[in-house]
C-alpha cells in the first residue's frame, strides 16, 4: 500500500506544512509515503512531481490524503486520476469578500476555492472528509463520511527553548503578540484599535507585535497608514519572519496573545500561545473558542472596548492569569499533543479501511 | 482559590458597555473607515454581530461615528434586538437617515463577485424594445443565480426563508436603483398584455409579425418574473404576519394613540426616540374649526392652477403627488383637470376619508414615501400648510427626497402661513399646536435654492387687510398697518432642472 499526500505548496512552520509533515512523519512507520506538492520551502523526504504523483494516485492500492484550503488546478486532476480511497483533509477557506477591497486575485482564488469545494462534494461522493475542526465540517453539506482530525502541530519543538527560562513581565508596560500572516481576515487592524484605547491606560507603553509574512500589500499598507494616522510608530512592530528562539523570546515578553481575527479554520497560533504559557484573550469569530477550549477569555465579536477591559483585568489579576494560563495548557495537553493528534488521524483513516 | 471565568467575563463586559456609553470614546476615536477607500458593505457585515456591538458597527461603518447614548438606548431596547428582522430594520433605519446621504454604495448585497459582470453590463446597454426585453429574459435568471450563490456563500444557518423574504423588501437589497425601475417598469408593462386565450390566436393571425414577435418576448419574460411574483406576494405575507403580531404585542396600548397623530412628517432619524401615548388629536375636526370652510380653501388654492396646468397640457407629464392633503380641496381641483394626482397623509381618519371620496391616498410619512419611489418619477410635488409642522433637520431631507422623486421639470409647490404678517407670525400660527415653527419666505427660497431648485418663485396671497390706512399720513404708522395687512400665506414654487 501506497499513500500520497497532496496539497499546492509546503511551506516550512506553516500550518499546513506541518500537518503534512506531521502526518508523513506517523504514517511513514507502517507504509511508504509520498508527497506531492507543486511549490516547496522546505526540503521533505519522498517528494514527488507530478507525472510521478500521477502515476502513483491511479493504482488501486493508493490512499490519496488530498489537503484542500485554496483553489488548486492540478489538485483536481490528482483527485480525479485517483482509483484508490480518497482522504481530503479540509483546512477551510477564507470567503473572499474579505479581500475584496485589497486584492482581486485573492477574492478569485479563495472564490474558486469554494467552488472546487463544491465540486468535490458533488462528483466525489465516495471521499472520505478530514476536517480540522467541527466549524469546518459545516461547510461541507452533504458530505457522507467526516470526521474530525485536528491538524498536526509542532509545539513539541518549543520545548528545546525551555532553558532560557521566564522573562519578567513589567507592570507599567504592556506587551502584547499576534502571530498570523498579514491578511484581512486575521483582523490586525483591530488590534491597532486595541493599541491605541490601552495607550491611554498605559501611557503610551504598549507594544503590540504582529508576527507573520505579508501576502498582501495593499491590506498592510492601509495599516501603515492607520499606524502613521494614530502615532502609533512606537508601540506597533512588524516581525516579518524569525526564528523559533526570537518568537519563544516574544511570546515570553509577552502580556497576552491577543486574536482578533474573523475568520480561521483552526489557528494554530492559539494552541502555541496556550503551549507556551502566554494567556489569550481572543474574539468570538468561527472556530476560536472551539480551538480554545474551555475557561479561556473570549470576548464578543468586534468589542475592542471588551477586549482591552479583558487585557487590563488579565494584567491586574495574576491569579486570573494563572488559571486563564492552566487552563489553556491543559487544553493543548490534553486535545492537541502530538499522541493525542495521531490517536486521532490513525483511528479516522482505521475506520475506513486503511490498515495500518 | 479559583476563579468564576463566567462571571468576570459577564463583569467585562457591563464594565465596557458603561464605559463606551460614557460618550467619551465617540469623541476619541474617529473611525477606521475614514481612510479606507469607499467601500461598500454586505449585510452580513453586521449580521453576525448582536446588540450593542451590532448597533455600534452599523453606525461606524455606515455613518462613520460611534451612537450617542440616547441613540443606543434606543436600539437596544427595541424588541428582539437579536432578531435578524430587527436588526435589518435597524440597518434600513440608519441608511434613511438624513446622515447617510449615500446610501446607494453604502450597502450592496449582490455585490463586487456575486454580481455578475453580464447582468451589470446588460442592466446598463438598456435600448429600446427588443434588446430591452431580451435582457429581462436573461437577467432574471442571472439575478436568481447570483441569489442563490448569494445565500449559499453568506446566509449558512443565520437566516430563515422569512428573514430572507423580509430583507428582499429593502429597496437597497438591489444595488441599482436602475435595476428596481427596470423590474417595476417590466411588472406594469407584463400586467398589460393580459390577452385571454381566445384572443391568442385571432391576435396571431391578424397581427404584424414583428408585433407577434414582441409579444411572445413579453410573454417570457413575464415567465421570468412570475418568481419574482411569488415571491412578493409571498414576502407581503409575511409583512403581514409580522404586523400582525406587533399588533398583538402592543395588547393593550391604545393603538390609536400610537401614530402620531400630528401633521407634520418626521423623517425617522437615526435613533430617534419615538414619543408614544400622546392623546388621540382630532385633526379633521381642527381644519374645520381653523383653517376654514372646504368652500373658501378650494378658492384659494384655485389661484394656482394656473401655474401647474401648463405642464400637463403638454400630456404625458409624470403624476401629482399631494402631501397632508387633509380635506382633499386640491387633490379634487387637480383631478377635476385630469391631472392624475396621489395623496399622502399622515392622519388615518383623513386617508379613509379621501379614500371614500376614490382617491389614491397612502398613510405614509412623506420623507419615507418618496425615499422608496423612483428618481424622476413625480411631475409635481404639493404641500399645502405642511413645512411649518415640520423641524428644519427635516424640512431639508423632505426637499432632497423630493428634488430626487421630480421629474426634470418637474415643481415644488409649498405653502405656508406668512410670518411677515404680525397677527400670523405672533398669534394665528400658534393657533395649530402640531405647528413646529414658521419658516420666512425668504428662509425658504434660500433652501429650495440651496438643494438645486431652480426660478424659485414667492407666490404671496390672501391679503388681511384687517386695518383701514385711509388718512393715516404718518409714514411710522402706515408701515405698522402695513404689517398687519400683509398676506397670510405664501407659497414657495420651484423647478427641478431640465
Amino acid at each position: 500500500m501506497n499513500i500520497l499526500i497532496a496539497h499546492g505548496s509546503l511551506v516550512e512552520f506553516d500550518a499546513i506544512g506541518n500537518d503534512m509533515i506531521g502526518m508523513a512523519d506517523c504514517l511513514g512507520r507502517f507504509v511508504k509515503i509520498s508527497i506531492f506538492s507543486e511549490t516547496h520551502s522546505t526540503q521533505a523526504r519522498n517528494l514527488v512531481n507530478l507525472a510521478e504523483a500521477l502515476r502513483i494516485v491511479t493504482r488501486t492500492d493508493t490512499v490519496l490524503i488530498y489537503h484542500h484550503s485554496i483553489y488548486w488546478a492540478n489538485g483536481m486532476k490528482l483527485l480525479k486520476a485517483a482509483r484508490g480511497k480518497v482522504f481530503i483533509k479540509y483546512h477551510n477557506i477564507t470567503p473572499p469578500d474579505f479581500f475584496a477591497p485589497y486584492c482581486y486575485r485573492s477574492v478569485e482564488l479563495c472564490r474558486a476555492g469554494r467552488e472546487q469545494t463544491t465540486e468535490m462534494l458533488k462528483h466525489l461522493p465516495d471521499a472520505k472528509w478530514l476536517c480540522d475542526s467541527s466549524y469546518n465540517s459545516q461547510d461541507l453539506v452533504g458530505a457522507e463520511s467526516i470526521e474530525i482530525v485536528p491538524p498536526f502541530n509542532q509545539v513539541a519543538l518549543w520545548d528545546e527553548y525551555k532553558d532560557i527560562g521566564m522573562t519578567s513581565l513589567s507592570e507599567s508596560e504592556l506587551n502584547l503578540v499576534f502571530v498570523g500572516r498579514i491578511a484581512p481576515n486575521k483582523g490586525q487592524h483591530h488590534l491597532l484599535e486595541l493599541v491605541r484605547i490601552l495607550n491611554t491606560c498605559f501611557l503610551g507603553n504598549v507594544r503590540l507585535q504582529l508576527v507573520g509574512k505579508c501576502y498582501t500589500p495593499l491590506y498592510r499598507q492601509y495599516l501603515d497608514i492607520l499606524v502613521a494616522k494614530w502615532g502609533l510608530e512606537d508601540n506597533v512592530e512588524f516581525v516579518d519572519s524569525r526564528s523559533g528562539r526570537d518568537l519563544y523570546l516574544i511570546f515570553q515578553e509577552s502580556d497576552a496573545f491577543v486574536c482578533a481575527s474573523e475568520h480561521e479554520g483552526f489557528c494554530v497560533p492559539l494552541i502555541e500561545s496556550q503551549f507556551l504559557e502566554t494567556p489569550v484573550v481572543a474574539m468570538n469569530y468561527t472556530v476560536i473558542p472551539e480551538t480554545l477550549g474551555e475557561n479561556q477569555l473570549v470576548v464578543s465579536k468586534g468589542d475592542i472596548f471588551e477586549m482591552a477591559r479583558a487585557i487590563l483585568e488579565l494584567k491586574l489579576s495574576s491569579e486570573l492569569r494563572f488559571q486563564v494560563v492552566s487552563s489553556g495548557k491543559s487544553n493543548v495537553m490534553k486535545r492537541f499533543s502530538r499522541s493525542a493528534v495521531e490517536n486521532r488521524f490513525c483511528e479516522a483513516l482505521q475506520k475506513e479501511g486503511v490498515a495500518l | 482559590m479559583s476563579i468564576d471565568l463566567d462571571s468576570v467575563i459577564f463583569r467585562i463586559r457591563k464594565e465596557s458597555r458603561e464605559f463606551l456609553a460614557t460618550e467619551f470614546w465617540s469623541r476619541q476615536i474617529s473611525s477606521l473607515e475614514e481612510i479606507l477607500p469607499p467601500k461598500s458593505y454586505f449585510v452580513f457585515d453586521f449580521l453576525q454581530y448582536d446588540g450593542q456591538v451590532f448597533v455600534v458597527k452599523v453606525y461606524r461603518k455606515l455613518l462613520g461615528r460611534y451612537p450617542t447614548a440616547d441613540e443606543l438606548k434606543y436600539y437596544l431596547l427595541l424588541p428582539g434586538i437579536l432578531e435578524t428582522q430587527s436588526k435589518l430594520n435597524i440597518i434600513d433605519n440608519v441608511l434613511r437617515s438624513p446622515e447617510c446621504p449615500e446610501r446607494k454604495n453604502k450597502i450592496n448585497i449582490i455585490g463586487f463577485f456575486e454580481f455578475s459582470a453580464k447582468t451589470k453590463l446588460l442592466l446598463r446597454l438598456r435600448s429600446q424594445c427588443l434588446f430591452n426585453y431580451l435582457a429581462q429574459c436573461l437577467c432574471r435568471g442571472w439575478i436568481s443565480r447570483d441569489l442563490t450563490r448569494f445565500v449559499k456563500y453568506k446566509l449558512d444557518s443565520q437566516m430563515t426563508r422569512s428573514d430572507i423574504l423580509f430583507f428582499l423588501s429593502y429597496d437597497w437589497v438591489f444595488p441599482t436603483s436602475r435595476k428596481q425601475r427596470l423590474i417595476r417598469r417590466s411588472i406594469q408593462k407584463m400586467t398589460r398584455i393580459g390577452l385571454s386565450f381566445l384572443q391568442w390566436p385571432l391576435f396571431f393571425l391578424f397581427s404584424a409579425p414583428s408585433k407577434i414577435f414582441d409579444v411572445v418576448l413579453r410573454a417570457l419574460a413575464l415567465h421570468q418574473t412570475r418568481s419574482y411574483y411569488l415571491l412578493k406576494s409571498d414576502f407581503e405575507r409575511v409583512l403581514d404576519d409580522k404586523l400582525s403580531e406587533i399588533v398583538s404585542q402592543l395588547g393593550t396600548m391604545n393603538i390609536e394613540a400610537i401614530g402620531p397623530r400630528q401633521k407634520g412628517m418626521q423623517p425617522r432619524r437615526a435613533g430617534t426616540i419615538v414619543e408614544s401615548g400622546s392623546p388621540y388629536l382630532p385633526y379633521f375636526e381642527y381644519e374645520n374649526e381653523f383653517r376654514g370652510p372646504e368652500g373658501l380653501i378650494r378658492e384659494r388654492l384655485a389661484a394656482y392652477l394656473p401655474k401647474i396646468m401648463p405642464l400637463y397640457h403638454k400630456g404625458d407629464f409624470p403624476m401629482a403627488l399631494d402631501v397632508g392633503f387633509g380635506r382633499c380641496e386640491w387633490m379634487s381641483l387637480l383631478r377635476e383637470n385630469n391631472v392624475p394626482v396621489v395623496g399622502l397623509d399622515i392622519d388615518s381618519d383623513l386617508v379613509e376619508r379621501a379614500r371614500s371620496k376614490g382617491f389614491e391616498v397612502y398613510c405614509s410619512d412623506a420623507v419615507e414615501w418618496l425615499a422608496g419611489h423612483p428618481a424622476d418619477s413625480l411631475g409635481l410635488i404639493s404641500a399645502f400648510h405642511v413645512v411649518e409642522h415640520m423641524e428644519f433637520e427635516s424640512l431639508k431631507s423632505f426637499l432632497a427626497e423630493a428634488y430626487r422623486a421630480l421629474c426634470p421639470g418637474g415643481v415644488i409647490l409649498f405653502e405656508t402661513p406668512n410670518p411677515e404678517n404680525l397677527l400670523v407670525g405672533s398669534f394665528e400660527f400658534w393657533l395649530d399646536p402640531t405647528h413646529k415653527r414658521p419658516y420666512p419666505s425668504q428662509t425658504l427660497a434660500f433652501w429650495t435654492k440651496a438643494l438645486g431648485f431652480t426660478d424659485v418663485e414667492v407666490i404671496k396671497l390672501n391679503p388681511y387687510n384687517l386695518l383701514d390706512d385711509t388718512g393715516v399720513t404718518q409714514p411710522s404708522l402706515r408701515n405698522i398697518i402695513y404689517r398687519f395687512n400683509l398676506e397670510r400665506d405664501y407659497a414657495i414654487l420651484a423647478k427641478k432642472k431640465v
